[in-house]
Parts: structure tokens; sequence; C-alpha cells
């Protein structure tokens, strides 16, 4: 499995991310940068159950970070967007079959898009933080 | 022999091993070789760990499963099994993936029956669940 970004605008193939960048997250306010992605076979036959698990490793202890599935391109997703609303429950050591996944909606040639967004609380002090966007699935 | 993975085994004697990145026959690689087992050929099911087989399924124990009608088609007809199962189960981080566990199994009645063993430890856990 791979997967691949897209600018949110124009739907644009923006390449294979290694590290989801969300670019400023300011106090109060939601990422400057909305994240939009789709997961694709590699060399796996067939791919079954992908879920998406947040593990957050630090730094946002009561950041919300939202999430919208959706199995085409939909312009207008923006970070705050009522669509993004339905928030990940962070995990830990996220595994096969652990609750609190969400399904990113794998057929047998690719993901749903995926947008992505983080609402950081006033009442958090900076800090940096690194966030893990885990996908737990079954292949042959 | 120090195999990890599922071994297929024929009627006739013959058996298939799992590869890991294997190409399939338009030359791309894949995850495994399962596709290139002939499930209307198995009667024998196993998962091997570090050279141990940790899990063995045989026609029989698909065949108990069946009910009356369906055991007489496939003992009088001779219809073989055609839904065994395997899979792994992984993770991915960015873009690299581990295993964490392989599974072997068969469906019957709408029911999957599995057996998986875990990729570092070896644990065999059984399982079955209702697919509709």
């Amino acid at each position: 499995m791979y997967l691949k970004a897209y600018d949110f605008v124009s739907g644009d193939d923006l390449g294979s991310p290694q590290v989801i960048d969300f670019g400023d997250v300011l106090q109060g306010r939601h990422n400057q940068r909305p994240t939009l992605l789709r997961a694709f076979p590699d060399t796996e036959s067939s791919i079954l159950d992908a879920t998406l698990y947040l593990e957050n490793k630090g730094g946002w202890p009561t950041a919300e970070f939202g999430c919208y599935v959706n199995p085409s391109f939909q312009p207008g997703v923006n970070p705050g967007s009522d669509l993004l609303s339905n928030h990940l429950a962070e995990v830990r050591d996220a595994t096969y079959g652990m609750p609190n996944g969400r399904s990113i909606g794998m057929t047998d040639s690719t993901s749903g898009y995926v947008w992505l967004d983080v609402d950081l609380p006033t009442t958090q002090v900076g800090a940096t933080s690194s966030v893990n966007f885990r996908i737990a699935y079954s292949y042959f | 022999m120090s195999h990890t993975g599922f071994v297929a085994r024929y009627w006739s004697g013959e058996a298939i091993f799992e590869r890991n990145g294997a190409p399939d026959a338009a030359g791309r690689i894949r995850a495994t070789n399962w596709a290139e087992v002939d499930l209307e050929k198995v009667d024998r099911l196993e998962l091997w760990w570090n050279g141990e087989p940790r899990a063995i399924i045989d026609r029989s124990d698909a065949l108990i499963d069946l009910n009356p009608a369906d055991l007489e088609n496939h003992l009088l007809q001779g219809t073989p099994i055609t839904d065994w199962v395997f899979f792994h189960s992984g993770i991915s981080d960015g873009n690299q993936t581990s295993i964490q566990s392989r599974s072997i199994g068969f469906v019957v009645n709408g029911t999957r029956y599995l057996a998986t063993v875990d990729e570092k430890t070896g644990r065999l856990t059984d399982t079955s669940a209702l697919l509709y």
C-alpha cells in the first residue's frame, strides 16, 4: 500500500508523501493546510478492511483531529468544515482490528479520498507535536 | 526448514509454499503468491511459523461444518471446497507496511473460520465470524 496526497482545491496529484504536513497550526484555529490523501494497492493483490488510526505522539493532548472520507474528489472541504467534524479517536499502538479505526473505503484499486483536519484549542500551550496516521489492513 | 507462511497441499501430493514478493503471471511483484494456489485442488492448508506448523486445516475440518445437503453434494458429487482463505494483517506507517499476523481458514454456510498466527510471537488464535 502506498499513499498519494492531493491538492484540496484542484484535486491535483501531489505525489507520495512520507510525512503529512498540516502547515502552521495556531491556537483556537484549524490547520492552515488541509490534508487530502488516498491509499492504493502496491504489491498487494487485494486489500480488505483498511482502517485509519491516529497515534498522537504527544505535544497536543487536547487537540481534535477531524476526518472525512468520500469516494470521489469534492472541492470545498476546508479546515473547520462540518464535514470534518467526524473526529478520529486517538489510540496507542494501533493494531489490525482495534476499535476506533475509521474505514477509508478501500476498493480493489483505491481508497476513498481522505481529508484530515486539526483543531487546536485556545487552552493549548505551544508545542511541537508529532502525529502518526496509521492504516491497518488485511491483504495477500 | 525455517518457513513462515502458508503451505497449500494438493490431493496429488504437490505443495505450494508461500513466497513473499513473488512475481505474478504478468511479471508484477506481488505481496504473496496466494494467487498461484488452485483452490479446487487443495486438500490441506497449513500455516507455518519459523519452521513449525502452527495450524493445519484439512478438507474434513471444513466439511464437518457443512449442512447435510451441502455435505451430500461434497461427498457424492465431489464438489471441491473453493472458499479457502489466506491473508496477512498488516499496518502501514507512511509508506512502509509490516506484517502483524497471517491467517488461514475457510468459509462455509456464511461463516468464516480462521486460524491466525502472530508474526512476532507465533501465538495461535482460532476465531469464527458470521459473514452474512
